[in-house]
């Protein structure tokens, strides 16, 4: 009887999220691999081997991953700092797993702006967290898709795509610009058209359209209420 | 805490100073003092404006900050609408905004508040394909419409919103209650349809959380104060009665489950001749069980079971009597019967078991003898009894008014159909030993049975 108790606290305690202070964050301590700014010197931890853009910390050099090379492409702005649930490699948890925040893009539209922050698991998989003034979202970039640039092009709010997504809403931003590590580059200032898609199971779908593409992501709204941080 | 955003304009129509709080979503501001309606996204241009200046009576007003669900949040915004069926029937939605959590809203009718925020994931498009359906399931909760759908309209605008509002703007409504203090309403106006979740909150705790001072809610309000809250009683502790009835049907369930476990087995024995065998009772907890069980009915009538202490008897039972003092069942098995269940309450010591066997067979018959047995029988009943009479406390900490009912006409009918059930087999039973056995055993005649009016 003893034993099954102890179990169950332990299992209690896990399924809860509980713990990721304490085993979690270990675990993200421990990065893929660093490397050193080739402008300053600064160490730069690297947690995912999808990382393709960092911003040095002590710089701000826009910073390049090649293969095994590493290219500065110039010094990038410094985000205005804005208050946020989430903190740049501050672990977060979400129904039981817990994210390290990787990286940031911030858009900007009209009056306001949004985040979009590249986050792993505890896995190591890599997922985008959303924020738009308390939407959030937490999504995964599709490997392949179907969509053409010719399939978007006029398409507005209520239209059908493959698939039984529907269109939820359209708009666009422009990239102020990031701070961490990206799986990709960014063009800081460049204007990005999105949409947003659901389908019957509430899943959601963003697609976005830029210069260099168009990108899939799919994934579910999430509770900020239910998100736990430190 | 973080540091709130405040711009300060004047109205381009009056020139009131207004104060701006909301975030990046904001499109429109509506002067308190002209009821301009100036657009955000274009040098503050008037777009409509509201004829009724009158603000309604509401403890609220812009600016103010409060914390929900331990998030700051500022007023920013504050619409009255009316139901379009009954005009009578108004009351006030403030618009609210944190810079970390976005927006929700504080929903304000007749002294109850409501939290409320937009949520994306309800099944929208499987909700419109079932034609609006009477109960919808979301996030692992079950949620019943209220009422028929109705339509809101606008009446009166202050302060900041994320949309143009107009005056006579119409929306239609569904509200579902969930379980506790929850509810959904969806709302659908000829722009898009919106999901919020409702959260019924103790109105004290909103003044409170707002600063109000008492004086000038009972003031405004009177009767329809703090006190009026209908969602109050449902979060109210739970009152000393109902409180003692669940202290007791906790007792009767850890009893329920003593029972299971608790009984020991301490004598068994199966045998077609006549025994003496002493028996030991360890525990005087409960009672003591003793079970009689033969093949058939004929070999359990031809047996006879004595108890002793010492010399003295205790109990005997066979088929045409039982002799005892200190026992619970007071009457013989009846023919028919192959297994007889005697349940004694006996003090801590050694018995004696006497078996006699009338008539001897090759036929087995077992007797085994467990002590700290507990009778289901008791319990039960006397459980659910104290279930039903905790039931109204429950239901008003825990249900929803819809909720309750369902519950409560489940729980009656669930014991309707217990007590039907036990009904018909008394009857039956009747029936057949009144009738049908005396019939069967050449007793009466049928015809003597239906003259015997």
């Amino acid at each position: 009887m003893g034993t099954m108790i102890v179990a169950h606290a332990f299992f209690y305690c896990t399924d809860l999220g509980l713990c990721y202070n304490g085993t979690m964050k270990q675990r993200f301590e421990t990065p893929w691999k660093t490397i050193h700014c080739p402008q300053c010197g600064a160490v730069l931890p690297l947690y995912l081997a999808q990382t393709k853009l960092v911003q040095c910390r002590q710089c701000h050099s826009m910073i390049f991953l090649e293969d095994e090379a590493v290219r500065v492409a110039g010094v990038a702005s410094v985000l205005a700092p804005e208050p946020s649930l989430v903190t740049l490699e501050e672990p977060f948890a979400y129904e039981g797993v817990s994210y390290l925040p990787l990286g940031k893009i911030r858009y900007g539209y009209g009056r306001g702006f949004w985040e979009e922050w590249w986050v792993q698991n505890d896995e190591g998989a890599p997922y985008w967290l959303s924020i738009d003034e308390g939407d959030f979202a937490l999504e995964t970039a599709d490997a392949t898709h179907p969509y053409t640039a010719e399939m978007l092009e006029g398409i507005g709010v209520g239209a059908m795509l493959p698939g039984g997504w529907v269109v939820t809403e359209t708009g666009t931003g422009v990239c102020d610009g990031f701070e961490g590590s990206l799986p990709w580059e960014v063009r800081i200032g460049e204007t990005y058209r999105y949409l947003q898609l659901t389908d019957e199971t509430t899943r959601l779908r963003t697609i976005e359209i830029d210069t260099g593409g168009i990108r899939s992501f799919t994934g579910r709204w999430i509770d900020p209420f239910a998100i736990e941080v430190r | 805490m973080a540091a709130e955003n405040v711009t300060a304009i004047q109205c381009t129509h009056c020139g009131a100073p207004l104060t701006l709080h909301g975030g990046g979503r904001i499109a429109t501001v509506t002067c308190s003092y002209c009821g301009s309606v100036l657009d955000m996204n274009d040098h503050y241009k008037v777009l409509t404006q509201f004829r009724e200046l009158q603000p309604p009576p509401v403890p609220l007003k812009l600016g103010m900050r409060g914390t929900i669900r331990g998030v700051a949040w500022t007023i920013i915004g504050w619409i009255k609408y009316a139901s379009v069926d009954e005009p009578s029937e108004t009351w006030s939605e403030f618009s609210l905004y944190s810079e970390i959590y976005g927006y929700g809203w504080l929903v304000y009718e007749a002294g109850v508040f409501l939290f409320s925020r937009r949520v994306r994931d309800f099944p929208l498009l499987r909700w419109e394909a079932k034609r609006h359906p009477r109960t919808v399931f979301y996030r692992q909760g079950h949620f019943v419409a209220s009422e028929g759908a109705y339509v809101a309209e606008i009446e009166y605008v202050q302060g900041e919103l994320s949309w143009v509002a107009h005056a006579g703007d119409q929306t239609t409504c569904w509200d579902y209650n969930g379980a506790g203090r929850r509810s959904l309403s969806i709302e659908k106006s000829p722009q898009e349809t919106e999901v919020y979740l409702n959260e019924t909150l103790l109105t004290p705790r909103v003044y409170s959380a707002f600063s109000l001072e008492p004086d000038r809610e009972h003031a405004i309000h009177g009767t329809e104060g703090i006190d009026a809250a209908e969602g109050d009683t449902e979060r109210a502790p739970l009152s000393t009665y109902t409180r003692g009835m669940l202290l007791l049907a906790g007792v009767l369930l850890l009893a329920l489950l003593a029972s299971l476990l608790t009984p020991k087995l301490i004598f068994q024995e199966v045998t077609s001749r006549p025994f003496r065998r002493m028996v030991t009772v360890d525990s005087d907890a409960f009672l003591t069980h003793i079970r009689l069980k033969a093949p058939s009915s004929t070999v359990l009538d031809t047996t006879h079971l004595t108890l002793y202490r010492g010399d003295h008897e205790l109990y005997s039972i066979d088929r045409r009597a039982a002799h005892t003092s200190d026992v619970l069942l007071q009457e013989t098995w009846k023919h028919g019967d192959n297994a007889v269940d005697i349940f004694i309450k006996l003090p801590t010591g050694t018995y004696r078991l006497d078996l006699v066997v009338f008539v001897p067979s090759r036929q087995q018959i077992s007797v085994t003898v467990y002590e700290r047995t507990m009778r289901l029988w008791l319990i039960v009943p006397l459980f659910l009894l104290i279930a039903v009479l905790a039931f109204p406390g429950l239901k008003r900490r825990f249900l929803s008014s819809d909720m309750g009912k369902i519950v409560g006409v489940m729980a009656v009918g669930t014991a309707g159909i217990y007590w039907l059930g036990i009904g018909v087999v008394v009857a039956l039973l009747v029936l057949y030993f009144t009738v049908v056995k005396p019939v069967k055993e050449g007793k009466v005649s049928w015809q003597e049975v239906l003259n015997d009016d």
